[in-house]
């Protein structure tokens, strides 16, 4: 990389300098990589919910800790077999409780440094943009199901590849095979939220029901994309996605103008219950891409990023032909 | 005997997808279109068996690519590109660079492939792609402008470029000579043969001297097998204005010959390399012009419109494969895009489209599809940093031909556009020429590139859709 700019008058000559090295270059294709990816530090100091979220769960943590302590000692006052059972459960308990906040955790921090990364890379220099890419790699390699195709972007990425080139071969070898899979994921729901619409009783049971398969939806997203989120790591995706698309209750007004225009075409061979299965499946399917977009390491650029009546249609063809 | 249904289909998309394109390397002296006919060739067998080398060729990266052939050259008037001599002078010990060509060369290539398209998939049948690729002395190129010239221009033009700039001081004894022998007096063939010794002197020096390009008739420097020599006797001669050769003068001798060389030399020539030419790749030494100077990048530029203005261009479409072919795709590369590092490789193809901005807008306004890129068809060297006067620099490290340490080249900041007069300072002789990396002799490994693949998904893309 250039560390000065000279002007043209200034500039630097060619020149040729010689090395102690001998012998011929090796360039033959790079052996393929093993995958490491150090989870990058947040150097921002805390903010004031947070220090205050902290005391809280230290006090709380403290008053059962002492609880915990006392119930065990009250149990080896009763006898020593009482005690050493006691203390047996208690550390059982704290070591699920570990367990579980070490996973939370760590889904989280895979959550913020896949979102770092997406910060990241639109604004990299050429030499960081390999960088990037490799840790953007290195996530989705987390998915058995993506291993291969990580392999393979990693299998043709050459050293005199720019940070350009490494972005398409990325998003040609390991974010394609990534982005059908969410794409089948997304169907799916789709097509279950068609069908409990369409035999639900109720309202109440129809709107638990998509709100339970949406949240699974968004999970099975973000496991696609490498992130693999916990129950906080869950709440902070569903935040996020509130906020990308604006407002849950957009997806209705979407929804509605879709409705509208998909009617002539839809409706006339539906009856008006199918019609308003179709709509839910096509609120799944608009969610799906919201998490999509959201979840992806690297943003879909112009053209990339698959459309919504698409993914409904071909819904749609799969429903008809169920039903002859 | 009827097909079945299911083989019949097979054979309809087979029909739709078979094509055969023509690819003409386009590129004057040195600009690499030997080592690009064969990395293409090499790299393309090898496609097969990895893919990996042409990962941004789609049909490789979708690993549609089913077999690939070298085909026997039909046409006997052109001989076969001697493929196995140039890649057995990449996998000698230690390897060298194929030897220049030197005459009109074909290669043939057959390409097998899974079509993309939907109906072909559904009928599962495969597509063929014939490839021809045209290479021959670079030189030969200068003289397609001469078919629209007459002798009495082509002199005036060159007689004027002749006594201008660095040429001046070399043309001396041939301008003196003419001065000597004026246009008007008797045609003698040893004054006549004389003259034309003279002005391919000068030409060679311009050559060798000042690294010009515009150097006209290119036979004159590497005449290729050519079955009459005395062809090539004449040089320019001056005329007054409007004036005509008188009868029996030695510049009506030398326009006859200027008119025969045309006709007998020139003329095949160009139809042999126009003639349904459907793609064409213009390969451009930038990087060594840049350091050869203002006059030589200068003549460079004006070479390459020159020889531009003799193709034509346009989409391809029914009417136009009845009355002619043109050409659809044009590709622009500066070679020897190893020779830079990975950050100026973008400088690099910006100057190569900003030097070509004139023909790419004839091209364009032809609705043919143009594009420009820095290439290397054979990678020599790998990426390094170096301290030079107190600043950090990128540059290139490789072993140059015939030395036994690694060198490290700093190329200098390449411009992204044709640079200003402060730019250009004392010429830098010593580009250096590094030695290729030695490959396998059979087909497998391919052969390091950079944006080999690039460019040949914009050339042969979409015949192996």
């Amino acid at each position: 990389m250039m560390t000065d700019t000279e002007r043209p008058r200034e500039r630097l000559r060619p020149r040729i300098v010689e090395t102690g090295q001998s012998g011929r270059l090796d360039l033959g294709l790079p052996a393929i990589p093993e995958p490491s990816l150090a989870p990058p530090r947040d150097r921002r100091f805390p903010s004031a919910f947070a220090v205050a979220m902290g005391g809280l769960v230290t006090l709380v943590v403290s008053v059962v800790g002492i609880d915990l302590v006392q119930f065990v000692d009250g149990a080896f006052a009763h006898s020593t077999g009482v005690g050493v059972l006691a203390a047996v459960a208690v550390a059982a308990g704290a070591g699920g409780a570990l367990f579980w906040l070490t996973t939370e955790l760590s889904g989280l921090m895979r959550l913020r440094s896949a979102e770092r990364l997406r910060r990241l890379i639109p604004s990299a220099l050429a030499g960081e943009l390999k960088q990037e890419i490799d840790a953007a790699a290195a996530i989705l390699a987390r998915d058995p199901m993506l291993g291969d195709a990580v392999n393979s972007y990693r299998a043709v990425l050459e050293p005199h590849h720019t940070g350009h080139d490494a972005l398409e071969l990325f998003s040609r070898f390991a974010l394609a095979p990534a982005d059908q899979l969410a794409q089948a994921a997304i169907r799916r729901a789709a097509a279950q939220a068609f069908a409990i619409n369409a035999i639900s009783p109720t309202v109440l049971l129809d709107t638990l029901f998509f709100a339970a398969r949406a949240m699974r939806l968004v999970r099975e997203i973000a496991e696609i994309y490498g992130q693999r989120p916990g129950l906080a790591g869950t709440v902070h995706l569903l935040r996020r996605l509130a906020r990308g698309a604006g407002l849950v209750g957009a997806i209705d007004v979407v929804g509605g103008v879709i409705t509208q225009q998909f009617g002539s075409a839809v409706l006339e061979r539906l009856s008006a219950s199918a019609a308003e299965s179709a709509y839910a499946a096509q609120k799944m399917a608009r969610l799906g891409l919201l998490a999509m977009a959201s979840c992806r390491p690297i943003e879909f650029r112009p053209g990339e990023a698959p459309s919504l009546s698409g993914l409904v249609s071909s819904l749609l063809r799969q429903s008809q032909r169920r039903d002859e | 005997m009827r097909l079945p249904r299911s083989d019949r289909l097979r054979r309809l998309t087979g029909f739709l997808s078979d094509r055969t394109v023509r690819l003409a390397v386009t590129g004057l002296s040195g600009s690499g279109k030997t080592a690009f006919v064969t990395s293409l060739v090499h790299n393309l067998l090898s496609a097969v068996g990895r893919p990996a080398r042409l990962p941004f060729l789609s049909a490789t990266a979708e690993r549609r690519i089913l077999s690939a052939r070298l085909g026997a050259v039909e046409n006997e008037t052109i001989a076969q590109f001697p493929v196995y001599d140039t890649i057995a002078a990449l996998a000698a010990d230690p390897p060298h660079w194929p030897p220049s060509t030197t005459d009109l060369r074909r290669a043939d290539l057959s390409l097998r492939f899974a079509p993309a398209g939907l109906l072909a998939r559904a009928a599962g049948g495969t597509g063929e792609l014939r490839l021809e690729i045209l290479d021959y002395p670079g030189e030969w190129l200068l003289d397609l402008p001469l078919l629209g010239q007459s002798y009495r221009d082509w002199s005036r033009a060159t007689l004027e470029r002749a006594r201008r700039g660095a040429r001046a001081p070399l043309a001396r004894d041939w301008l003196d000579f003419l001065a000597r022998h004026p246009a008007d007096s008797t045609g003698d063939p040893e004054v006549a043969q004389r003259a034309h010794s003279l002005y391919r002197t000068f030409l060679a020096a311009c050559r060798t001297r000042e690294r010009l390009t515009l150097l006209q008739p290119g036979r004159f420097l590497n005449s290729g097998a050519l079955a009459d020599p005395s062809l090539l006797w004449f040089c320019p001669m001056p005329f007054a204005v409007a004036a005509r050769a008188k009868e029996g003068s030695v510049a009506a001798l030398m326009e006859t010959r200027f008119e025969a060389y045309k006709r007998r030399v020139v003329q095949p020539f160009f139809t042999q390399l126009a003639r349904g030419v459907d793609r064409q790749i213009v390969l451009v030494d930038v990087l060594r012009a840049l350091n050869d100077g203002e006059e030589a990048f200068a003549d460079q530029r004006l070479a390459l419109e020159t020889i531009l203005t003799a193709f034509r261009f346009g989409r391809r479409s029914l009417l136009r494969l009845w009355f002619g072919a043109r050409i659809d795709r044009v590709l622009f590369a500066a070679t020897k895009a190893d020779h830079v590092p990975a950050l100026q490789r973008d400088h690099l193809e910006a100057l190569m489209a900003n030097l070509v901005t004139v023909p790419t807008l004839c091209a364009k306004a032809a609705h043919a599809r143009v594009a420009a890129t820095a290439l290397a068809s054979i990678r020599c060297t790998e990426d390094g940093t170096d301290v030079i006067d107190g600043h950090k620099v990128d540059v290139v490290i490789g072993l140059p031909e015939g030395g036994e340490r690694r060198i490290r080249f700093f190329p200098g900041i390449v411009p992204v556009m044709p640079p200003p007069e402060g730019f250009w300072g004392e010429r830098f002789t010593e580009f250096p020429v590094f030695q290729p990396p030695r490959i396998a002799p059979a087909a497998g490994d391919g052969v390091p590139h950079v944006n080999l693949d690039k460019a040949l998904n914009f050339l042969l893309g979409d015949a192996l859709a």
